[in-house]
């Protein structure tokens, strides 16, 4: 066990270091939030919407943003595996798919996150919104919904990896199976900007809990087979 | 070992290989030899486990497979010192140093490995294949990058490996380089349209395998 999470930690010092090194996730994720946040608030800007409409609209936005800029950025994050294939490298080495996985997915959690926090930021000063008060429990909220979307995604990612059609396949596929992640962060995003907190017996932490479980599960076992021929 | 039993994989309508069987014992060091199209590439990417043969089974006892292909299995943004750190770490590669020494690239390790010409890109490609210290070694076209230094270091560690299990690694070689690569040989297996179709047996002397290459060459003239 132990010999095993060393290679794990050894992958994601791996996964780090390729995407440092490239930058592409990072810089298709900071673009996207910058983009949309202006667009967005241009938009909300230019229809002269009143304050209290502007607070109600805020959680939608955020997510529907999130979630497009997460999708149409993960969609190289495999080039790097694919140019030498590594992976293949790795597999002979007695790397496992799961210690594969789960690496790919920590890093891309990662950068999900920072992009989070930086979508609620920029949006909330585009819509001059103030959301200082519950902006640690919004970044707990994005942490949750980051590792669910990349369990998914790290999997779709490499399903879609060798098809030429990656770059309009990916958000095809992972939308509509992603939206149990958009309900649960948009609906505890409202709670969160409306009442300062979590509504008690909410549910959608156990909703957000069950469905994150349910993406790393498939990943973990179904991504071996994704990458092999 | 390695058994390669009744194997057949196909790529859409073509047909690459066709119930093919071989049997490799311990210590041998198989040529495959065949014109393009015959299968060797295929035989090797399903006797590594990266290909799903359609039917048939492969097994071997080995956990890990040291493979050599125009695919380095290497990450080109990393550095050569990066990408053997990292291979070394995952396979238990002790004796890394030793290994970068032997293939001389102790002047490249901080160039990143895309940047190096393609002899040299080979070279790391060896050093990653022997790193894990595996007992069954797939070589595709190994020599096709390699200058006659890089060959005469490829033949070195091939025939270190051998000398280091005990004569227990097994070693498959597809190649067209039949004057160079013959003299590690212990045996030859000729593929012709996805079969084996000619074979000079196990422990075969060097006259019987330079009549197989005989024949081989016959055939392909």
């Amino acid at each position: 066990m132990i010999r095993w999470l060393k290679t794990l930690g050894i992958l994601i010092h791996k996964e780090w270091r390729l995407e440092w090194r490239s930058k592409e996730l990072f810089t298709l994720l900071a673009c996207n939030a910058v983009l949309f946040s202006v667009l967005v608030g241009a938009g909300v800007s230019s229809a002269v919407l009143d304050a209290a409409t502007t607070e109600k609209i805020y959680p939608m936005l955020l997510w529907v943003v999130f979630m497009l800029s997460s999708t149409t950025s993960v969609t190289r994050f495999n080039e790097q595996e694919l140019e030498g294939r590594g992976f293949e490298g790795l597999l002979l080495s007695g790397v496992s798919g799961a210690q594969m996985y789960l690496a790919k997915m920590v890093v891309m959690t990662l950068f999900f996150f920072v992009s989070f926090v930086l979508l609620v930021l920029l949006l909330a000063l585009s819509l001059d919104k103030d959301v200082g008060a519950v902006l640690g429990a919004l970044c707990i909220v994005g942490f949750g919904a980051s590792s669910a979307l990349a369990a998914l995604l790290t999997l779709l990612a490499a399903v879609a990896s060798t098809s030429k059609l990656k770059g309009i396949l990916l958000p095809i596929i992972s939308i509509p199976v992603l939206f149990p992640v958009f309900l649960c962060g948009m609906e505890m995003t409202t709670e969160l900007v409306l009442n300062g907190a979590l509504a008690e017996g909410s549910p959608w932490p156990l909703v957000l809990l069950c469905a994150q479980t349910f993406y790393l599960v498939a990943g973990i076992n179904l991504f071996e087979m994704a990458i092999r021929e | 070992m390695l058994e390669i039993r009744d194997v057949t994989k196909t790529f859409g309508a073509l047909s690459v290989l066709k119930r093919l069987s071989l049997s490799c014992g311990s210590g041998e060091v198989v040529l495959l030899v065949g014109a393009n199209g015959a299968g060797k590439s295929t035989l090797l990417r399903v006797a590594a486990g990266l290909s799903r043969p359609d039917s048939g089974t492969v097994t071997h006892s080995s956990e890990r497979v040291g493979f050599l292909s125009h695919h380095l299995f290497l990450y080109g943004r990393l550095s050569v010192r990066e990408n053997v750190k990292l291979f070394a770490a995952v396979g238990s590669g002790v004796g890394a140093d030793e290994l970068v020494e032997r293939l001389e690239l102790s002047k490249v390790m901080d160039r990143p490995l895309a940047e190096l010409s393609k002899g040299m890109q080979a070279r790391v490609g060896i050093a990653r294949a022997f790193l894990s210290h595996p007992d069954l070694v797939l070589l595709d076209e190994p020599t096709s990058n390699l200058d006659e230094k890089g060959t005469a270091l490829l033949l070195g560690e091939i025939q270190r490996r051998q000398f280091e299990t005990d004569g227990r690694c097994t070693i498959l070689i597809a190649t067209h380089d039949l004057h160079r690569m013959a003299a590690v040989a212990t045996r030859v297996v000729v593929l012709a349209d996805g079969r084996g179709v000619a074979d000079s047996g196990s422990g075969a002397s060097a006259e019987a395998i330079g009549h197989v290459l005989e024949r081989y060459r016959e055939v392909n003239r």
